[in-house]
């Protein structure tokens, strides 16, 4: 269906009215809205979804029982946060009514409207939200598979592999030195490893002050790359040093057994080597048709809605919204819009319109802090970034900003746990 | 009359369901509280909450309205609010402001 049809059919609906169309189904039974994944965005619409309309019913698969936030994951390789403190449980989305399935989503049928399980019979929906995250593309770079991680961790999907990230920092031998390998864009926090760089030289300069840590880009620019660069010279000297593409950097192979990693230009030996590999949408979207080439998920702005797909939505790292970074902030905002969205066209309402924000926060060193902001307003096409609005924080800023955008970034994170998990 | 007025209601409704799938600015009390939910990204969703992002909830109309327009000018100090101030319009503004400044306790 074309954008126009949907526009003229989202109006058409909106004409007969809320009163004459409630949130049921044919059957008069009870609206069911389905979402796949626990994450910031899948628990955060659902919660959002249950107080805009509590006469939806709302159903969550998540196989895992807890989940472990990827943002701050960085103060754990520090040793100042423990894994623990990273985790939270879905036992307060349940007793405000949400329905948990505490199993894996394997396929979707858009034509029938139902997921099928890995433990019980297929969940029908009136329509689904996916939220499945980010998948790591295994075949993407040549020597890095599931093994390989074992030995060159990625961490970038928090968990057991944060913890050995971390363990591996601790030996690393008396200068030693710590490669980090960043893919192209998109993949999931575009800032995220270069506050990584930043924590682990925030480390090292205690415990290992002669060691050195390598940044081996496969891009030439990052976010708040002027912020990082400056804060690195003043705080790390030259401990960290950052290699674009276009000098050759970009890392093409790896071999986990020498931990050596291959650029267009050299073999680089790592004493600890996190390589952070190209990504793409959970799996569950490229099996239920969601995902197209690019292995992300082409969405209708206003909504969310699939563009492959009828009846589904994809919120999160998975959905290309276009100028929105994928980040927790974003996955938080685009939940909270599509809970509203899908509540009204259930209800035959027309979409509602509105801007998002999104901002960014990372660390340069536990007090020390910098963020990316921007106000995004929906297209019919596209998530586009508002002119004159956004930006990082001033490159002539005080040092007493910094520490309160370090007060700040920490106050977010707390506030949204809190929001979506508390 | 009934005539008359179907095909009117008509091309208003959808004009209007056709102008806010475009973006515009709109103006109901549902997307007056999804512009206002923009903002719970950082500061609390309902009133009372500690911590050290100001509590919107306890601003009156008129200081939600001046600090964000000095956001917008660079008239008040801020880390991050200055750049995102400036994404709104002057009517988001004041929406915003009568919002959080009328809200009941």
């Amino acid at each position: 269906m074309n954008t126009t049809r949907r526009r003229w059919l989202a109006g058409a609906a909106a004409l007969t009215g809320s009163a004459l169309l409630p949130a049921c189904t044919a059957s008069g039974a009870k609206s069911r809205v389905v979402i796949i994944g626990g994450g910031f965005a899948g628990a955060s619409c659902a919660r959002a979804l249950r107080s805009a309309a509590p006469e939806i019913m709302v159903t969550l698969i998540e196989p895992k029982t807890t989940y472990t936030a990827c943002p701050f994951s960085n103060l754990v390789l520090t040793g100042e946060r423990k894994l623990t403190e990273q985790q939270f449980t879905y036992d307060a989305l349940q007793s405000l009514g949400i329905e948990l399935i505490p199993t894996e989503a394997l396929d979707v049928d858009p034509a029938k409207r139902s997921v099928r399980i890995a433990a019980g019979q297929p969940i029908p929906y009136d329509r689904l939200i996916m939220a499945p995250g980010i998948a790591i593309d295994w075949d993407a770079l040549p020597g890095y598979n599931e093994n390989a991680a074992g030995s060159m961790p990625h961490a970038w999907q928090a968990g057991p592999q944060t913890t050995l990230l971390r363990d591996q920092l601790r030996s690393l031998p008396d200068g030693g030195l710590v490669v980090l390998a960043v893919p192209e864009s998109p993949y999931r926090c575009p800032p995220g490893p270069y506050e990584r760089a930043s924590l682990i030289a925030s480390y090292l300069k205690r415990v290992n002050p002669r060691a050195k840590i390598l940044i081996l880009d496969a891009k030439d620019n990052f976010s708040k790359k002027p912020l990082f660069l400056q804060a690195w010279s003043d705080m790390y000297g030259d401990m960290i040093e950052w290699q674009g593409t276009s000098e050759g950097a970009r890392v093409v192979s790896v071999d986990a057994s020498t931990r050596q990693l291959r650029t267009d230009f050299e073999t680089v030996n790592a004493d600890v080597a996190n390589v952070i590999p190209p990504q793409r949408a959970g799996l569950i979207a490229a099996r239920a048709g969601v995902a197209d080439k690019s292995g992300w998920c082409p969405i209708q702005p206003a909504t969310f809605e699939s563009r492959l797909q009828p009846d589904i939505h994809i919120i999160g790292d998975a959905a290309i919204a276009n100028a929105m970074p994928k980040s927790a902030f974003a996955a938080n905002a685009q939940a909270r819009l599509c809970a509203v969205q899908v509540a009204r066209l259930l209800r035959g309402e027309s979409p509602a319109a509105t801007k998002l924000i999104n901002t960014c926060y990372s660390l340069i060193s536990a007090d020390y802090g910098i963020s990316v902001a921007g106000v995004y307003r929906p297209t019919p096409d596209v998530w586009f970034e508002v002119e004159g609005a956004g930006g990082i924080s001033d490159l002539d800023a005080p040092i007493e900003t910094r520490r309160l955008e370090a007060v700040y970034a920490r106050q977010w994170f707390s506030n949204l746990t809190t929001q979506v998990f508390g | 009359m009934t005539t008359l007025t179907w095909p009117l209601m008509l091309t208003c409704t959808l004009w209007t369901a056709w102008a806010a799938a475009d973006g515009k600015e709109a103006d109901s009390a549902i997307e007056t509280s999804l512009l206002a939910g923009s903002c719970y990204g950082c500061h609390a969703a309902t009133r009372g909450q500690q911590g050290v992002m100001p509590d919107l909830w306890q601003l009156s109309v008129e200081q939600v309205s001046a600090r964000l327009t000095d956001y917008q000018r660079g008239d008040r100090e801020a880390t991050v609010m200055s750049r995102i101030a400036s994404g709104y319009s002057e009517r988001e503004i004041e929406r915003l402001a009568n919002y959080f400044g009328r809200a009941t306790p």
